[in-house]
């Protein structure tokens, strides 16, 4: 049943890149994504990939050093987490603009403060709106398969535009589990070298590029352009996911189902722990409650037909965001009832907060909220959003405040 | 499905050990998941490192919250409460502790009601290998042979983790030789058995989250100053010992000491604070004129 090799997520985003055959791959340290320019610096030092890997002095020049590259014709990796990619930030945005096919891969890490390590996805979620795609992984092999995918989505004529594929930090960064490589000769079929038509910066013909367009009208061409491009890819994303299919057996949809045909509860997560959500539906299942999991893998552009096309007609949806947005709650819920509102046939949504900080999601807050789909179903009204937090956990935190210096009260 | 929980201090070779087991089990052709959390990430502070083996693809992620097996690297962990090894162990659960103590007077540290294996490993690393690195070898392959995998499996997955270091072939046979010995150890020990049914601990009552005022609620410290209170002293493996009459008090390891746990006694002769002192050896490869040993912490 196994095969294949033991891989981290990290080892697997470089072996992505590898078989990419990246020719230039600009780098910036940070936990949990470190192991991954650990490993392409070996590589390139030891002569096993032709790529130039520099170090680079932030991830602001990484990201500006990325976009120039790949604006030159090359082929651009690089990656990075949380607080760097809030730092290179402002050229998310410009090199999208730039609209330069390169892949970025964001090993999630929730945000400070207070500061932490482990994964939830407020760090690439911040990004939704820079023009990037966006494919977030459940699985080692899916980060493989992902920039694969990701370079042939970004290159495509009807696309050019950057890529994030994001992973999550620990629960897959530092996984291993089982991965196929493909050999580099068929990845070479399925992704020819990087011949841009339209590449903007060579020595011998200069041009301008990112000029200052004042007034409005140039700029809402250009940036509606971007949109544009952006919802090319809701059908590019399933020719190549096809061709990738034929080729290597693994087929990716924009959305990911398990269990969702004939299922009347249904749960909506997104990256690694949507195998936990996978394991929930089959213990329920196993006690004779028909669950399915819907898992957000293309999350820009926003797959909303297909989205709302496999949620429509159930008893009850509940979105667990392993994000927060002060203020509003979970960031995709509201994306997703919007995809649901023009449906005559809608379902209860339920707003569910889970995994903050990397902090696990129980089988017990996953009953609950089973249970809570079973009450929206009977027409009960449902406060949103809910946070999934046990009592040890609170009384956990309760201790730790105390030995703060604050004074808890019951 | 078994769940192995591995539980040690930052160098001590846990992460390697669930993954000899983990590439053992992956040798076997099992499903394999294994991937370790560092906690501080600091040498000798507690790290955990969990290993799945299926035979169908693995639907669980992260921490390993109802382990079936557990491996200790050393007994100090049973007592830390940032460690809390036997933390979800049921009657279901083996606990394996390194340690010279007998299980009687381990079972009345713990209370543990699980069933205990206890083994000096320690020791046998030392024998075979005149370092600790090797105890990484010891505990993933015992490990492997309490999940009811082969000697031939064991030394293959630690054939694969020895192949990502640096280690000489010599020093690679002898962690060969050290598996050997390692395996036979636990020849009167009986496997761990998947667990018939897969019914969790009871549901844990969910807690609402409430307002607090910001004196709460801003993640600030008022009680500072108060690391000291957290004695780091039982993370140390070896402990630095000063012979005074080759001490020439060039006071190197009172600048080098990265914890500030040497002063000056009032003869300028430094004075270790063992209450903190992590067993680094800084000091006892900085001294000029070997001045200091490390000495084996016996607890």
């Amino acid at each position: 049943m196994s095969q294949g090799k033991l891989l981290t997520g990290n080892a697997a985003a470089a072996w992505g890149a590898r078989l990419a055959d990246v020719d230039y791959i600009p780098a910036f340290p940070i936990t949990p994504q470190t192991e991954i320019i650990e490993l392409l610096a070996q590589w390139a030092a030891e002569g096993e990939i032709p790529a130039r890997f520099v170090t680079m002095d932030s991830e602001h020049s990484m990201l500006t050093a990325a976009g120039a590259a790949a604006a030159a014709g090359a082929r651009v990796f690089t990656a990075t987490s949380s607080q760097g990619l809030l730092y290179g930030f402002e050229m998310l945005y410009t090199i999208a603009g730039w609209r330069v096919p390169l892949v970025l891969v964001n090993v999630s890490r929730a945000l400070a403060s207070p500061i932490t390590l482990e994964a939830d996805h407020n760090d690439i979620l911040a990004a939704r709106d820079s023009g990037f795609v966006q494919i977030h992984s459940e699985t080692c092999q899916e980060v493989v398969d992902s920039i694969l995918m990701a370079y042939r989505l970004a290159e495509d004529q009807r696309v050019m535009l950057p890529v994030l594929v994001n992973l999550d930090g620990f629960t897959l960064s530092f996984t291993r589990e089982p991965v196929t490589l493909p050999a580099a000769t068929e990845v070479a079929e399925f992704l020819p070298p990087y011949r841009p038509n339209h590449a903007f910066i060579r020595g011998d013909k200069p041009m301008a590029q990112g000029a200052a367009v004042l007034g409005g009208a140039v700029y809402s061409y250009f940036r509606y352009q971007q949109h544009l491009a952006q919802e090319n890819v809701l059908t590019v994303h399933e020719d190549i996911a096809e061709e990738f299919a034929s080729r290597f057996g693994r087929r990716y949809g924009l959305i990911d189902t398990f269990q969702l045909d004939d299922a009347d509860y249904v749960l909506v997560m997104s990256n690694a722990f949507a195998s936990k959500g996978k394991a929930a539906v089959q213990r329920w299942r196993a006690q004779g409650v028909k669950a399915g999991l819907l898992r957000l893998r293309v999350l820009r552009p926003f797959p909303a037909a297909a989205i709302a096309a496999a949620l429509k007609g159930r008893k009850a949806v509940a979105v667990i965001d392993q994000n927060l947005a002060p203020g509003s709650g979970g960031i995709t819920y509201p994306e997703i009832v919007t995809a649901l509102y023009q449906e005559k046939n809608r379902p209860p949504v339920l707003s569910v907060i889970g995994g903050l900080g990397g902090k696990d999601i129980s089988a017990a807050e996953f009953d609950a909220v089973l249970h809570d789909l079973e009450r929206a179903a009977a027409g009960e009204r449902i406060v949103s959003p809910r946070l999934l937090y046990t009592r040890s956990e609170q009384e956990r935190t309760r201790a730790l405040l105390k030995i703060a210096g604050k004074e808890v009260t019951a | 499905m078994l769940r192995i929980r591995f539980h040690g201090r930052g160098g001590q070779g846990m992460k390697t050990a669930s993954r000899i087991l983990g590439s053992a089990a992956f040798h076997a052709g099992l499903v394999v998941q294994d991937s370790p959390v560092y906690g501080a990430e600091r040498r000798g502070a507690p790290m955990a490192a969990f290993t799945r083996i299926a035979r169908e693809p693995i639907h669980e992620r992260g921490a390993i919250t109802q382990p079936d097996l557990v491996v200790v690297a050393d007994d100090s962990l049973l007592s830390d409460p940032a460690a809390q090894p036997l933390a979800g162990c049921d009657r279901a659960s083996t606990v394996l502790v390194n340690s010279t103590k007998d299980e009687t007077t381990l079972r009345s540290i713990t209370s543990a009601t699980t069933r205990l294996l206890v083994a000096d490993f320690t020791t046998l690393v030392l024998q075979s290998t005149q370092t600790l690195a090797s105890l990484s070898t010891a505990l993933g392959v015992i490990a492997t042979r309490l999940v009811g995998l082969t000697l031939a499996d064991a030394l293959a997955g630690l054939d694969e983790e020895l192949a990502a270091t640096h280690l000489a072939e010599p020093q690679k046979a002898v962690n060969l030789q050290l598996a050997q010995a390692a395996y036979a150890l636990a020849d009167s020990w009986t496997p761990v058995q998947e667990r018939a049914d897969e019914t969790f601990t009871p549901a844990q009552p969910l807690a609402e989250v409430t307002f607090d005022p910001p004196r709460l609620a801003v993640p600030s410290i008022y009680a500072v100053g108060n690391s000291p209170e957290r004695k780091t002293g039982n993370w140390r493996q070896f402990r630095p010992v000063l012979h005074p009459d080759l001490c020439t008090r060039c006071w190197i390891c009172f600048v080098r000491c990265p914890e500030a746990a040497i002063s000056l006694d009032a003869n300028e002769y430094p004075i270790v604070d063992y209450d903190e002192c992590k067993g680094c050896l800084l000091c006892v490869h900085e001294c000029p004129t070997h001045a200091f040993t490390a000495e084996k912490e016996e607890r």
